[in-house]
């Protein structure tokens, strides 16, 4: 039988990197789907945020208001990166060669730029041939009504770092779905 | 501006140890690093000031910026918050600490605060080294309660500075 092919995520990817395997397969799977009041507030955000860029061409105004070029946004792309695997990304906005990256919460936007997602995220634009030369992270802390910015240049170096990332985090994730029969247990496509 | 340091050459005056104050080149070698390190601690403070303008021309709020082999932060320094006192007597008592300064108390007071039951932790008593210094050169001899540490037993640490400039 041809096993499904594996679809990675930043956040699928840095649950079972970080060890939180059972979190991982609930996850990637879609079992006992929990939302938090955070990521409730967090979706409420990003949406109200869309629409002002849509609207304005403009950053929202919490992250500056800063006039953009061509932005585009919330545009969920699935890259091909091996026959068994496509790497899922979700950019919130695109206006080249910078990607925007909104968060919220209490988090310092240091830590983003620190973990793996600008990286698993310049990888999969790269490949699809979307140029990028930076990305920003605009952090948003609504309890104490504060903003952040942050920014990491995408480098060879970068890029190679996510690209392995993503190969080994990923090639074990998909390897243990099908040594665990989990494609077949749980539904072969995971609900992206 | 170029400024060459030869670090074998000097690697090789501290080896041979007494070199350093009979060779000429030795003085010459020291010379030069305080020189690039002054060089050097400009620059670094001319490119962290520019930096931190650029920054704020980036954005406001820049906390971080990440590239292969640097990371730059910002980070705010001193008190992050204040006390606005004509409320100070309903600010929770957990969230703030009160020091109070008094006048140095004479050792009469000190006693009488032991005596008293205060909680006295400890008396610090420093002495003042240009008085004691005055002292014994007008009177020709120690005050009496003073002592002086030998010399041999006090810590000692090298320092060399240009001439008419600052010691390191």
């Amino acid at each position: 039988m041809n096993n499904p092919k594996f679809r990675a995520s930043f956040s699928y990817l840095n649950l079972w990197q970080s060890g939180r395997w059972e979190e991982a397969i609930k996850a990637y799977f879609k079992i006992d789907k929990y939302i938090s009041r955070q990521m409730a507030e967090g979706s409420d955000f990003h949406e109200e945020w869309e629409k002002h860029i849509i609207e304005t061409k403009t950053l929202p105004a919490v992250f500056g208001g800063t006039p953009l070029n061509n932005p585009v946004c919330e545009d969920k792309m699935v890259i091909p990166v091996y026959d068994w695997m496509d790497l899922v990304i979700k950019p919130d906005c695109i206006d080249s060669p910078v990607l925007h990256e909104f968060k919220t919460g209490v988090m310092s936007s240091t830590d983003y730029v620190n973990s793996y997602q600008p990286a698993v995220y310049a990888v999969g634009l790269t490949m699809k041939g979307i140029l990028i030369d930076r990305i920003h992270i605009h952090l948003y802390n609504q309890y104490a009504k504060k903003s952040e910015f942050s920014m990491v240049w995408v480098t060879p170096a970068m890029l190679k770092n996510g690209l392995n990332f993503i190969e080994t985090v990923g090639g074990e994730m998909h390897t243990y779905f099908v040594e665990n029969n989990l494609y077949e247990r749980f539904g072969a496509k995971p609900q992206l | 501006m170029k400024i060459t340091i030869d670090l074998d050459e000097l690697t090789g005056l501290i080896a041979e140890g007494e070199k350093i104050f009979l060779k000429p080149e030795a003085e010459m070698a020291l010379l030069k690093i305080l020189e690039a390190e002054e060089a050097v601690a400009t620059i670094k403070d001319q490119a962290k000031a520019r930096l931190l303008e650029l920054a704020n021309e980036l954005n406001p709020n820049f906390k971080s910026l990440s590239a292969d082999n640097l990371r730059l932060t910002c980070r705010a320094y001193g008190a992050k918050f204040y006390i606005e006192e004509d409320k100070v007597s309903e600010v929770a008592p957990e969230l703030y600490k009160r020091e109070v300064t008094l006048e140095p108390p004479t050792e009469e007071e000190v006693n009488k605060l032991m005596e008293a039951g205060m909680p006295v932790k400890k008396v610090a008593r420093t002495v003042d080294t240009k008085a004691v210094e005055k002292f014994v050169k007008e009177h020709r001899g120690m005050p009496f309660g003073i002592g002086e540490y030998p010399e041999d037993k006090r810590p000692k640490q090298l320092s060399f500075s240009k001439k008419g400039g600052k010691d390191e």
